[in-house]
């Protein structure tokens, strides 16, 4: 019987990698309308381009510092999910249940404005000076508010990961003698990071979008920027297209850049 | 595992507090305002500072008192939950003295006079003032008073907006029949859509602006008044409303 290309268990693939890096072409698009705007439309896509760009940078570090901060916190969460240590997992559960059951934005009011106040109310009632005066940094408890809430969503995503892994591994990882962490670094972590890349993308991309809640935090993200260039100058339309694309810019660079890190650590398998 | 997750969860919790008191120590008076509602507060186009009436005003204040301002731009519902549990120490945003508010909070002596009043599409005729907009459906802005005076009036469907800037370009796009605002605010707004917009009515509402401070700065509110006093009788004050509210004046 002749093999065909089709019985190629890896056909089908290398097609869809092909096909997912022709998305650059839009990445390409979107850049080349923003120049396009700012160059022969400068006024007034130039003026709001300087005018958000500050912004598009608090945008991009509060999301990044969260990010890697969801990516660590998310890791104890899927431990503690996936753990059969009934206390571990009491804990872990409670938090991923109670956190991904409340909107971001309320936690983010939470931590900015009652948390602060809470800590005052201490700090008055233990009669410690450093708390009663305490002050809430904006950017910090936007960073905390996020990473949070984010890390509750991406245990989850972890514990789909260890979970995908057949018990088998861990089993024969068990019996050659390694204890669970090195079995879990060793043998299920690496395998599992593989599957769940796609949905920790989806994440980041995600935490970007939802970083624009931050602005009501006293953050001055993009869209805060974007709030403030529109009430002085009352061009609705140019503002919010100009922002729009500059944060699509953003999202489809990272949705790319988890494409290619997909391709590469699938190679490796 | 326990014991990390303890430390990780304990390090982000001190590294808030720590972070956040570093702020705390200098002996800097932070103001809360919502740098969206010109021209009381805006944000420079060039320097990317915060500008407007109260912006100079309480730099002006600031000079005369000794202080050094540490500004927070926020929205306008947080500025004023802000100074109400003391997260900042005052806050400018053409902040409207009300008795509800003096509840939580304390205020400086009135700065500007600012009464409510009603804006419609230039093409209406239907409108002639507060006692035609039973049946409309009218915007305010959030947390303003132009949002309490909206929902008073009987019969009224009342739109909340984030900004009085979407406020009214709602009115523009015909999605609102009326927007009830300020005077001061209003008129800006009809200045920059004079082809669009027209207030009807005087303003029937009695309405002093005033600095808001935390309940705890009574020091700081006398000394705020001081220099507040000083800048109006040496004529400050008046050339600030000339410069910024020039179109409140010429009416």
């Amino acid at each position: 019987m002749q093999k065909t290309e089709k019985d190629n268990p890896n056909y089908g693939f290398h097609e869809r990698i092909k096909q997912t890096d022709q998305w650059w072409l839009l990445v390409a698009i979107v850049v080349l309308l923003v120049i396009l705007l700012t160059t022969f439309k400068p006024d007034p896509y130039q003026r709001i381009l300087n005018f958000v760009v500050d912004g598009i940078w608090v945008t991009l570090y509060t999301t990044v510092i969260s990010f890697t901060l969801v990516l660590i916190l998310g890791l104890f969460g899927g431990l503690g999910r996936t753990s059969r240590n009934p206390i571990l997992h009491g804990i872990a559960s409670v938090y991923v249940e109670v956190i991904r059951g409340i909107p971001l934005l309320v936690q983010l009011i939470i931590w900015y404005f009652a948390f602060p106040a809470m800590v005052k109310d201490l700090g008055k009632a233990w009669n410690i000076e450093a708390l009663a005066t305490y002050k809430a940094n904006p950017i910090v408890m936007a960073i905390l508010g996020m990473t949070i809430c984010y890390a509750a969503y991406m245990s989850e995503v972890y514990r789909a990961g260890i979970e995908s892994i057949p018990k088998g591994q861990m089993e024969a990882a068990r019996s050659l003698g390694m204890n669970y962490f090195q079995a879990m670094v060793h043998v299920i972590l690496p395998q599992a990071i593989r599957v769940i890349l796609p949905p920790i993308g989806n994440e980041f991309v995600t935490l970007l979008k939802d970083s624009s809640l931050v602005s009501v935090v006293a953050v001055a993200d993009l869209t805060r920027r974007g709030r403030e260039f529109m009430a002085a100058n009352f061009i609705p339309i140019q503002t919010w297209l100009m922002v729009a694309l500059l944060y699509l810019v953003m999202t489809l660079i990272a949705a790319r850049a988890v494409t290619w890190l997909e391709k590469h650590s699938r190679y490796e398998r | 595992m326990k014991k990390t997750l303890v430390v990780v969860c304990s390090v982000l919790i001190l590294a808030a507090v720590v972070l956040s008191a570093c702020g705390a120590k200098t002996e800097k008076v932070t103001v809360a305002t919502d740098a969206t509602f010109p021209p009381f507060e805006t944000v420079d186009e060039a320097t990317k500072e915060l500008t407007g009436f109260d912006v100079e005003l309480m730099n002006a204040i600031a000079e005369k008192a000794g202080m050094e301002i540490e500004w927070v731009n926020t929205p306008f519902d947080s500025v004023v939950a802000g100074v109400s549990e003391c997260q900042y120490d005052m806050a400018i945003a053409a902040i409207t003295i009300t008795e509800e508010r003096q509840a939580t909070m304390l205020f400086s002596d009135p700065y500007v006079d600012a009464g409510q009043i009603v804006v419609v599409r230039i093409d209406e005729t239907a409108i002639a003032g507060k006692d035609d907009l039973s049946g409309k459906v009218v915007a305010a802005q959030l947390g303003t008073t132009g949002e309490i005076e909206a929902q008073a009036i009987e019969g009224v469907e009342y739109k909340p907006y984030d900004t009085y800037d979407l406020a009214m370009l709602d009115l523009i796009n015909g999605q609102v029949d009326a927007v009830i605002a300020d005077k001061p605010t209003a008129d800006a707004f009809v200045g920059q859509y004079a082809d669009k917009l027209m207030t009807v009515g005087d303003p029937f509402t009695e309405e002093k602006y005033g600095i808001a401070f935390c309940k705890d700065k009574a020091d700081l509110q006398a000394k705020v008044n001081e220099a507040l006093g000083t800048l109006v009788a040496d004529g400050t004050v008046g050339g600030l409303i000339t410069k910024w509210l020039a179109p409140v004046v010429a009416e």
